[in-house]
């Protein structure tokens, strides 16, 4: 038993070193050094026009394929709406990639991208990327680069603000808080005021949302190093903002229902929760969703730990990777770049699908200046554009995100219903999430 | 008597809770598809808010260029066509592993028994790489023919046929000339009708459901079955489609129920004729 099992966990960890190490070499191999733009440009026109299948479910994509083939006819693109990551677009992705039909291009959530690169499903763009990454944010470049190699292209982010009830705060005199100390003082002094409203809540089943908050902090919670993962769910930021939520959870100062279920929305259209720390796509978010209470709401920087700095965190953002065995790499990089960073292509993309840009100048789009009446026509997006350009640099996701999120709902979910320590709910989560690593075969480094 | 007076009052009360446990979620399917996206969160999710069904009917049909009447012909394509052929492939499977003895035979049954018990999903990326060879990945046959396929079925029909078919009406066909192909379709499929409407409804509320499959094989959303539409609409965080989806699901589940009440008659009619008659 403990032979067979030992081979298995060594033939496991080779596969799993070598899928790594083939995604690399493929990746250089396919890639090589960029040729000369000019040789390029010349056998594509040679060639005749170069197609480019792309993949994808962000709203706006199909309309962005539309303009950019009206108006580049050497590289058409085919785009084709696949269902949302979660939902199967990722498996199905997969399975393209191992059945050699994959599409080129591939929407890949930032949180995915690890678990696509050790299945070896990435090609190396580094080569084709490198001269326009200027163009972008340059935590936006890191979170899709992996020890030194990137393998896509980043399109839109999830900065996070504070969004707040204006109405709420001005009838209790609360000043908006800067830090989260000034947050924290504020929810004592609000759930004092009326016992029947909390400042926020904390939500026992939203690992992304609290990914955000640690993000912020600083916290790295997958990182490589030579081959092996470096996993640190309770690395310092992360332990520091668990405790600062157990202290507001201890003295019952936060709403705690489910994120997105009925109760939560509820409560925020009854007034009972008067703020939320949360990524920019919530704006759309609450808009649609609690339409009752249009025109109080308004939206601050997020909190910061010291007083008189912005350092911000990200939830979410799709870049587009170049899947395995994709012919025309560099076109699929260039109209991924034309599509994050065009400044017409990308006003589209605010405008029909909500996305906020990762490219350095994106932030000054027309559509980032529209005023919102959901916020009493406060041009939230401005907040956003401020925020955006203080995230945090050193973020990370792993290959096993889906294990680790399981992981934390279940175990912060317990603390929060049963009590307990959000700590000790975290090394649960580490714990997990290096187990989960190392049974795909990968190696994990200890520290 | 009074012991069965209680009995029956408490289950009554029993079958009356199921009931209610059962029921509550459709009600709530249709409440919440007569509400506004707005009011789904902000009115109580088991009573009516302001009524707004048209508006949601008019929103399904129009969403996406008018997309979801054709999903739900897709999926009625599927489903129909789909349940047909498990159904009859099923039968006269279950017939000859039944009536004809032939060297495997009980190979054969055990290899079908031992395909029940592999999960659909477990098979779908093998699947998805055999599609993928053959070309039929994207097109309709992609997902129609795996769904032609039920294990379960052959397992069904063997058991019943051999309860319900007797080898002396076979043998009384034989003698008055007919054919094997016509003795099953005129004698065997008709003694087997109740297990086959039985296999038909089966084979249909899978298919009806499925999702896995035709989201891995197909690409071309106007060849979509109304689940992946519905899971696309659910999916966009942006501009929310909320309504549509409440109103969606409720409008694809109404040809199941319709499926089920009236072939449900002719499933009993068909019990009760065959016990008279056998």
């Amino acid at each position: 038993m403990g032979v067979t099992q030992q081979a298995r966990r060594a033939v496991g960890l080779a596969g799993g070193m070598t899928a790594i190490l083939m995604a690399a070499a493929c990746g250089s191999g396919g890639a090589g050094e960029p040729g000369a733009p000019a040789a390029s440009a010349a056998s594509a026109a040679a060639g005749g026009p170069v197609t480019v299948e792309w993949w994808g479910w962000a709203p706006g994509y199909d309309k962005a394929a539309e303009a950019w083939n009206a108006s580049h006819p050497d590289i058409q693109v085919k785009y084709t709406q696949i269902e949302s990551g979660a939902k199967g677009g990722y498996q199905k992705m997969l399975a393209a990639v191992k059945a050699g039909n994959a599409p080129c291009l591939g929407q890949v959530g930032g949180e995915t991208l690890a678990s696509f690169l050790v299945e070896g499903a990435l090609e190396d763009i580094t080569g084709y990327a490198k001269d326009s990454n200027a163009k972008f944010q340059q935590w936006a470049v890191n979170s899709v680069t992996f020890g030194g190699r990137q393998v896509a292209v980043p399109v839109d982010s999830g900065p996070m603000g504070l969004y707040y009830r204006k109405d709420i705060f001005d009838k209790h005199k609360i000043e908006v808080p800067k830090t989260w100390d000034e947050f924290a003082a504020a929810a004592g002094k609000l759930h004092a005021a009326d016992p029947k409203v909390f400042l926020t809540s904390f939500n026992p089943d939203d690992m992304y949302g609290f990914s955000g908050y640690a993000w912020q902090a600083g916290a790295n919670w997958f990182s490589t190093s030579g081959d092996a993962w470096k996993v640190s769910i309770t690395d310092e930021p992360t332990l520091k903002v668990a405790n600062y939520w157990q202290g507001l959870l201890d003295k019952k100062l936060v709403d705690v229902k489910p994120a997105w279920s009925d109760a939560w929305f509820k409560d925020f259209t009854d007034g009972k929760i008067a703020s939320l720390v949360g990524a920019v796509w919530m704006t759309k978010v609450l808009e649609d969703s609690i339409p009752k209470t249009s025109g109080k709401w308004a939206v601050a920087p997020m909190p910061s730990w010291e007083a008189g700095t912005t350092v911000t965190g990200n939830v979410g953002g799709s870049p587009n990777a170049v899947l395995k065995g994709c012919a025309h790499p560099k076109e699929a990089v260039e109209f991924a770049t034309w599509l994050a960073t065009d400044p017409g292509a990308f006003d589209d993309l605010v405008v029909n699908g909500g996305l906020f840009p990762t490219s350095a100048d994106g932030t000054s789009l027309p559509a980032m200046k529209a005023p919102r009446p959901f916020y009493g026509d406060q041009p939230v997006f401005e907040v956003f554009s401020e925020a955006a350009r203080t995230v945090a640099p050193s973020f990370g996701w792993g290959p096993t995100t889906p294990v680790v999120n399981d992981a934390f709902n279940s175990a912060v979910g317990e603390v929060v219903t049963k009590g307990g320590s959000l700590a000790d709910a975290l090394k649960t989560v580490q714990e997990k999430a290096v187990a989960s690593i190392k049974d795909k075969g990968l190696s994990v480094a200890e520290g | 008597m009074r012991a069965s007076m209680r009995a029956q009052v408490l289950t009554t009360a029993f079958l009356f809770v199921v009931a209610v446990y059962i029921l509550l979620p459709l009600w709530w399917l249709v409440v919440s598809a007569t509400k506004s996206g707005g009011d789904l969160f902000d009115t109580p999710g088991l009573w009516f808010g302001e009524l707004h069904f048209a508006g949601n009917v008019e929103r399904v049909m129009s969403q996406d260029g008018g997309l979801y009447p054709r999903w739900l012909l897709n999926t009625l394509i599927y489903s129909g066509g789909g349940a047909l052929g498990a159904t009859l492939l099923a039968a006269m499977a279950g017939y000859a592993l039944a009536k004809y003895p032939f060297r495997g035979r009980g190979a054969v049954f055990a290899v079908i028994m031992g395909a029940v018990l592999i999960p659909a999903p477990l098979i779908t990326l093998p699947l998805y790489l055999l599609e993928s060879r053959l070309g039929l990945l994207n097109t309709v046959w992609g997902v129609l023919l795996p769904c032609m396929v039920s294990p379960f079925g052959v397992y069904l029909a063997r058991a019943y046929a051999e309860a319900a078919v007797p080898d002396t009406l076979l043998e009384a066909g034989r003698i008055d000339g007919a054919g094997e192909l016509r003795i099953f379709f005129t004698v065997g499929i008709r003694l087997m009708a109740p297990a086959l409407v039985t296999l038909f409804l089966f084979q249909f509320v899978a298919i009806w459901n499925n999702f896995f499959l035709p989201m891995m094989v197909l690409n071309d959303q106007a060849l979509w079955p109304v689940t992946l539409g519905l899971v696309k609409w659910h999916g966009i965080r942006t501009g929310f489609l909320r309504d549509a989806v409440v109103t969606g699901a409720l409008i694809s589940i109404v040809p199941v129920i319709l499926a089920f009440v009236s072939l449900q008659r002719f499933w009993k009619a068909d019990l009760a004729a065959g016990s008279v008659k056998l």
